[in-house]
């Protein structure tokens, strides 16, 4: 694949805006908040990484939401070349107006007049475009953890075949109480906070995150060199445990951004903290790389924000690097493979070629190559 | 706006007004065990791919509703304090019919969900060109909508079909000669988030194999 320039990103996680999360991950000062779930008759508190301020699972808050993010990001873009920016957004959210249709009028004893009043999550972006005045091309694509890493990869082969020459990038997840029952239901729920490749790690903290990147054509010290994705699931929700369907999609990575694992100055992985996903994550990277690869895990910063996790932690790793450091992987005392040791502290580093993986639900996995000019 | 010609090479659709009875599922899924685990979206994924003749590389998949079905079961599991399904939960994600296709068939390719609202098979259809555009293969694009829960005669206002699936398999033509645009062929009753793909396929089965999509 063509590279295509990273030009900007932001975010807003459960630590605050980017600098603020920055920072958080810098002194480690973490935040890990709660939320009460039903169970089974009854509830339960789980850990959570909420926004500072909340924002509401209704159409209006999260719109806004988004609006701020770009607010920051397309005063960036030239005004003549708004035009031919294009929005895709990525996200696991499913319609919240329709689940709440649904409770209202068939389950609930007293049911209520229902107005079908259908938003989708794609109008926001169609909304938000107009308001922008950017292309009216958007796309909102959901494939579980992998969808703002997939949104990543389509918005690239949008810029490399001429149809638009920027690209806003967004990825955004908020509090689900239905979806983190369903996690909680299939055990996958930390007790307290991620502990990617730890022999002790017991789970998954859910989080919120707001963040969007800007690709385009102009010149950039930062550059997305090229990527795979793929599905091919063993089941439904996971991959082997040997890791050879991450395996292939790390290697399709490497070719399709015509390098080699070798070249790769550091690894950001996946590492949710769940017992199958690390084992087979780390099966994978011993496959593909030596024991001297830097790998971290940014999860236990900002948590397991699912469909925004793509755009997310590649622009906190970006901007950590832009700083001048690989960040340490939180919470990993003893990994799960003897030589294969997650960062155990902040290490110092200004420029390189990255991997970023996502595996998600479905066999969805995704590579993504990333580089820095050096300084 | 670039505008790129597709051709098409096969196209299936399917529609019932209550529940689309036979999707020949015995012969498509031979094992019992993960033909129970299908979700109604999946097995009219899987019977489309089929009528289409793919035999699998990258697929576009869109669904406006994804697993409604499972949604509701998890929906009324909150609300009556009862067993929240993991299975439920599994299959409640949007890409889950796609990602049975690609247990079932061992399609390793790229996989891409689409969500637009009433324009989703527009969409679809459009990322569906974007990635033929790309990669030179073949692509399905299918969407799917199977919103057939209990009760929702009383929230259903947009379709007198409960089920309804839609697909082409597509491939980039280099000539736009004699490449049609898309024309209305919209069939009543039929849910908005497909029309756009089952006008593509009503003018593929009105002999036009090479249309014109617009990125």
């Amino acid at each position: 694949m063509a590279t295509v320039n990273i030009l900007d990103y932001e975010i807003y996680s459960a630590q605050g805006n980017l600098e603020e999360t920055l920072e958080a991950i810098k002194n480690q000062e973490i935040v890990i908040s709660s939320k009460t779930i039903r169970a089974i008759e009854e509830d339960v508190v789980i850990p959570f990484f909420s926004f500072r301020d909340e924002v509401s699972q209704n159409q209006k808050s999260i719109y806004n939401a988004l609006k701020n993010l770009l607010l920051k990001i397309v005063p960036k873009i030239d005004e003549d070349k708004r035009e031919s920016t294009a929005l895709i957004i990525g996200t696991s959210l499913v319609d919240w107006y329709l689940v709440d249709a649904i409770n209202d009028t068939a389950y609930e004893y007293k049911k209520t007049p229902y107005y079908s009043k259908k938003h989708s999550i794609d109008s926001y972006a169609k909304k938000l475009s107009k308001e922008f005045g950017l292309n009216e091309f958007t796309m909102t694509i959901n494939t579980a953890c992998t969808s703002s890493a997939n949104a990543l990869l389509e918005a690239s082969n949008l810029i490399n075949c001429g149809v638009v020459d920027y690209a806003i990038v967004v990825g955004v997840e908020i509090f689900s109480p239905i979806m983190s029952s369903g996690f909680y239901a299939m055990n996958l729920i930390s007790a307290d906070k991620p502990k990617p490749f730890d022999k002790k790690r017991d789970g998954l903290v859910l989080g919120e995150a707001i963040a969007g990147i800007l690709l385009g054509v102009d010149k950039s010290k930062w550059s997305l060199e090229g990527g795979f994705s793929n599905c091919n699931s063993q089941t439904i929700t996971s991959v082997s445990q040997s890791g050879d369907e991450c395996v292939e999609v790390m290697q399709k990575a490497l070719e399709n951004a015509k390098t080699q694992a070798q070249n790769i100055t550091a690894l950001k992985a996946h590492a949710t903290g769940s017992d199958s996903n690390d084992e087979a994550e780390i099966n994978a990277i011993s496959k593909v790389f030596d024991s001297s690869l830097i790998f971290t895990a940014l999860k236990p910063f900002v948590g397991h924000t699912i469909g925004a996790s793509g755009v997310l932690e590649i622009s906190l790793f970006m901007a950590a690097i832009d700083d001048g450091f690989i960040p340490k992987t939180l919470s990993c005392e003893n990994s799960i493979l003897a030589d294969y040791i997650p960062t155990k502290e902040h290490i110092e580093c200004d420029s390189g070629v990255f991997m970023c993986n996502y595996f998600g639900f479905g066999g969805n996995n995704i590579s993504l190559i990333i580089k820095k000019e050096s300084l | 706006m670039k505008k790129v010609a597709l051709k098409i090479l096969s196209s299936s659709k399917i529609y019932a007004k209550t529940k689309i009875e036979d999707l020949d599922e015995k012969r498509l899924v031979p094992s019992m065990m993960l033909r129970r685990r299908l979700t109604r979206n999946s097995k009219v994924m899987l019977y489309l791919s089929d009528k289409c003749g793919f035999n699998g590389t990258k697929i576009v998949y869109g669904t406006c509703y994804s697993e409604l079905q499972e949604a509701a079961k998890m929906a009324n599991a909150v609300i009556t304090n009862g067993l929240l399904s993991p299975t439920s939960f599994q299959n409640s994600v949007y890409n889950t019919a796609p990602s049975y296709y690609s247990l079932i068939h061992k399609d390793r390719d790229e996989i891409i969900t689409v969500s637009s609202g009433m324009k989703t098979s527009l969409d679809t259809l459009k990322t569906a060109a974007l990635q033929a555009l790309v990669s030179k293969e073949k692509i399905l694009c299918v969407a799917v909508e199977c919103i057939n829960i209990e009760n929702i005669e009383e929230v259903n206002r947009c379709t007198d079909y409960l089920e309804a699936g839609v697909a082409i398999v597509v491939e980039i033509s280099d000539d736009m000669t004699d490449a049609k645009e898309i024309e209305d062929h919209k069939i009543d009753g039929i849910i908005d988030s497909l029309q756009d793909l089952m006008s593509v396929v009503g003018i593929h089965d009105d002999g036009i194999d090479k249309i014109l999509v617009e990125l």
